[in-house]
């Protein structure tokens, strides 16, 4: 009888101290965030956010052509918000992803180089184009086979 | 402490040069006659010959511009194997294809921003144009790996023999302008632009297999006056023209070269000198 209740207990224990494990693995599972992705899955959803933020620099191209004429006091605000935001979401989103391990370096100085050109477009979107400002970031993600994510 | 001997300073400052020149210099010290194969692959132990090319002249007649080559190009790496079952390696600094600007005679001298772009663009783009951003560079590149196992292909046989294709690189075409942004291209790596030359002919083009000579040893054998052709090639719209503007700028680059332009309607022709070198002998010559 003593013995039936402690087996009774072990298993109670047991359970309360999984439990959490489970629910964190489960978690885990649902936001997608499983640690380091391969180098293949890791280019195969950076080129998917970029092709994303591609489509959508397009739209903005084509909303800047509708709306006609842009008065100059808000021209900065309205080539930012057009087609400087879709590239900063797509460099926060290529943040977010888990690099491959050993690579973490590397990925980061894309995304680095992709928030300098960001931050470069910002301050003067129209006439920072002839700085090149993505110019490093090109060549850094170009370099690691995101191929989509030249801007 | 101990004073290092002269035998010893000398010994460092020797360690400290080979240190530096592999450092900074080439991937390889190949001597004398053989020092232009400095970047051959030697490190792929089957390569069997090493090659150092350079076009020195030559053109590009794409879409509706010509782009003359003025300024030399050099190709360089090594391969394994004989006859069409040539596997190229590309060279040991990954430098296989120099990338070589040629200037496009008149560049965008002349180009307004269409109507139909907003206000602000048009003047800003056509104040740089006033200003004298006109001027266009073009630099060809090649596309897939360039160290390692490329996809360049090479028959010195179809060469010599004026048959076939003696060369093929698939490449790409870098535009270069303040206003065209970083990333201006003409094919991409995934759509590369295939360049097949011949010393045959090819439509109305004629090529030329040129002189071949040897050295002493006749470990260099050396094809000079060479003409390779090509019009089969097909030039795809450009495209990321322009930095985050690339929607707008597409579309006036292709209009000013007249893209897509189908094979037959473009040409190019590589003038040149090619030099083969036994490996062994390089890799002794070090």
């Amino acid at each position: 009888m003593l013995s039936g209740n402690r087996s009774v207990m072990g298993l109670s224990l047991l359970a309360i101290l999984a439990l959490p494990v489970v629910a964190f693995a489960l978690i885990g599972c649902g936001s997608g965030d499983s640690g380091p992705l391969k180098k293949s899955a890791f280019v195969e959803e950076a080129n998917a956010i970029c092709v994303e933020a591609e489509q959508e620099r397009k739209q903005g191209t084509e909303d800047l052509v509708d709306d006609g004429d842009v008065d100059p006091s808000e021209e900065a605000e309205v080539v930012s918000e057009a087609l400087v935001s879709p590239v900063q979401t797509m460099t926060e989103e290529l943040g977010d992803l888990s690099p491959p391990k050993g690579d973490e370096k590397q990925v980061k100085a894309i995304v680095a180089a992709f928030e300098d050109g960001v931050a470069k477009v910002e301050a003067d979107p129209v006439g920072a184009e002839e700085k090149l400002p993505f110019a490093k970031a090109n060549e850094l993600a170009l370099e690691y086979g995101l191929t989509d994510c030249t801007i | 402490m101990r004073k290092l001997s002269g035998k010893g300073v000398i010994g460092a400052l020797l360690g400290l040069l080979i240190i530096a020149s592999s450092a900074f210099g080439s991937s390889h010290n190949p001597s004398k006659q053989f020092a232009q194969f400095a970047e051959c692959p030697l490190s792929k132990p089957t390569v069997s010959d090493c090659v150092h090319a350079v076009i020195e002249s030559g053109a590009f007649e794409i879409g509706n511009r010509s782009v003359t080559i003025l300024n030399p190009v050099t190709l360089q790496g090594g391969f394994e194997g004989e006859g069409s079952e040539i596997k190229f390696y590309g060279a040991e600094n990954g430098d296989t294809l120099s990338k070589t600007s040629q200037p496009v005679p008149r560049g965008m001298v002349g180009v307004t921003a269409p109507s139909w772009w907003p206000q602000f663009l048009q003047d800003w783009f056509n104040k740089e144009i006033e200003d004298g951003s006109s001027a266009v560079n073009a630099t060809l590149e090649l596309t897939g790996p360039s160290k390692g196992l490329t996809e360049v292909s090479l028959s010195t046989e179809n060469l010599l023999l004026e048959k076939g294709t003696a060369l093929g690189l698939p490449a790409k075409f870098h535009l270069e302008n303040p206003l065209l942004g970083s990333n201006c291209y003409l094919g991409w790596e995934s759509v590369p632009i295939q360049l097949d030359f011949t010393s045959s002919t090819d439509g109305a083009l004629k090529g030329d297999a040129g002189a071949f000579t040897f050295n002493k040893a006749f470990s260099i054998t050396t094809i000079a006056g060479s003409t390779l052709v090509t019009d089969s090639f097909t030039v795809p719209r450009a495209e990321g023209c322009g930095g985050i503007f690339s929607f707008f700028i597409d579309p006036l680059v292709n209009s000013v070269l007249d893209l897509p332009a189908e094979a037959g309607t473009n040409v190019a022709v590589l003038r040149g000198k090619l030099q083969d070198g036994n490996a062994e002998a390089v890799k002794k010559s070090e």
